[in-house]
């Protein structure tokens, strides 16, 4: 009598056990509040922000703006991407600056301020800079 | 003779009888002979039942055989059975003292104990055995006279019924398995009530976790929009417009300053690079006089053996 007491009571509470381990939340239930906390506010911030123009327009201007003080833009195309290039959603078009450290650095300088440029690796030798840059747009 | 026979009437008997109903303190019960000793106990073919256990004065157990509980039932269905003796013993009507002791329960003969020849008669623990004698000797005592016996008072008035009956194996057995059927089910109903609980628990925590996952699974949803959402947003808008004017400031400071200035020989690992987590490493020309770092905020130099200065960016490059 006794031993099916223990036995319902075991039986009972192995059930219990059981069911509990299979009706467990998916990973990141706990999180998820915050989760969506940041994502919206991502969204909110990011939606104020004005579109970008388009690559090409971007590009062309780089062009025009070396050319005008007389420095040479040479497209490079990225085949792989690593932490030397651009990994952003956005279109992109590397290329290599080259010229004159002062006159390039002047002009990129004035450029970021205006169009989306990043920059990476540079060589400096003899007064003059060759450098990696990437031009973004939509 | 018309006394005796009204004294043996049922109804208004007011002497213990053997084997009909009387009425004892109130009730209508059968009084059957029953054994003490053990001479009914030590039958070997007779099945017994206890009906008094011995006493603590000495006196043996009392028994009755299973037969004339049987015989009763059979007879008078639903009355209650008890022993001549165990009643009399119950109800302290029994003085011993001498070698027979006899209750008179019929016109010609009664029941008999009888003490162990040559002992104390008044130890209760010596009695021998009982019986049932006929007429005025007893059998296996040709020589006693019975009216040197002391006689047992049979009057009903003033009897107290002993609180077990007697009762069949059969009967024992089947209130054992009464009493075992009974316990069982009352496990059986605590088991079921284990089992309920546990199941409305489960289903509790059942509901309980489908409300959750579908506050989650609905969260998830939204995640999910909002996150190609932004993934949309991320190829149209740039999060943070790229600014690397210091370090450019620095580098032109640099160069304007040291015409030879030129970056450190590039190793797989480190190039100068504007990158985010890279970093600037320049060399001055050649025994350069000034120490650009005294000159130019936010680098660190250090000169080696060719009197060049190497020169670092404190800054890490800007965000991409």
């Amino acid at each position: 009598m006794l031993g099916a007491l223990l036995l319902t009571l075991i039986l009972s509470y192995k059930f219990t056990v059981d069911t509990q381990k299979k009706w467990t939340l998916p990973k990141g239930a706990a999180t998820i509040n915050r989760d969506l906390l940041e994502m919206r506010g991502n969204v909110a911030q990011l939606a104020d922000v004005a579109p970008t123009k388009p690559r090409d327009q971007n590009w062309l201007s780089i062009v025009a703006a070396a050319d005008f003080v007389g420095v040479k833009v040479t497209p490079v195309v990225i085949k792989v991407k690593n932490l030397d290039s651009y990994q952003g959603n956005l279109k992109s078009w590397s290329g290599v600056i080259t010229g004159d450290v002062t006159v390039v650095l002047s002009l990129i300088d004035k450029l970021q301020k205006e169009l989306p440029i990043y920059l990476y690796t540079y060589a400096i030798e003899g007064k003059v800079i060759k450098l990696n840059f990437t031009c973004v747009g939509s | 003779m018309s006394s005796i026979s009204h004294s043996h009437d049922r109804e208004s008997s007011e002497y213990i009888q053997i084997g009909i109903p009387i009425v004892i303190d109130g009730s209508e019960v059968v009084v059957v002979r029953d054994s003490i000793g053990d001479r009914l106990a030590k039958d070997p073919n007779g099945v017994v039942n206890q009906v008094l256990p011995a006493g603590s004065d000495g006196r043996p157990a009392i028994f009755i055989d299973e037969a004339d509980i049987s015989a009763m039932r059979n007879s008078y269905p639903g009355v209650k059975v008890y022993g001549l003796w165990q009643i009399l013993f119950e109800n302290g009507r029994v003085k011993l003292g001498s070698e027979v002791v006899i209750g008179k329960t019929r016109r010609v003969g009664g029941n008999y104990i009888r003490m162990r020849p040559e002992t104390d008669f008044s130890d209760a623990g010596n009695i021998l055995e009982s019986g049932e004698y006929i007429g005025e000797r007893i059998a296996s005592l040709k020589n006693y006279d019975l009216n040197e016996a002391i006689k047992v008072d049979l009057a009903v008035l003033g009897l107290k019924l002993p609180s077990k009956p007697a009762y069949s194996r059969r009967e024992l057995y089947e209130q054992f398995e009464g009493k075992k059927r009974r316990r069982w089910i009352n496990v059986a109903g605590i088991c079921a009530l284990l089992v309920l609980a546990t199941g409305v628990y489960n289903f509790q925590l059942y509901n309980a976790y489908n409300q959750e996952a579908s506050i989650f699974k609905a969260k998830k949803a939204e995640l999910d929009k909002l996150t190609v959402a932004f993934n949309e947003l991320k190829s149209t808008r740039i999060e943070h417009q790229p600014n690397d004017s210091i370090p450019i400031g620095i580098l032109k400071g640099l160069s304007m300053l040291d015409p030879g200035l030129k970056t450190a020989p590039a190793t797989e690992k480190a190039a100068s690079s504007f990158a985010q987590g890279q970093s600037h490493s320049l060399i001055t020309s050649p025994a350069f006089p000034v120490d650009p770092g005294k000159v130019i905020p936010g680098i660190t130099t250090q000169r080696n053996q060719l009197l060049q200065y190497e020169i670092k960016l404190n800054q890490a490059g800007g965000g991409k």
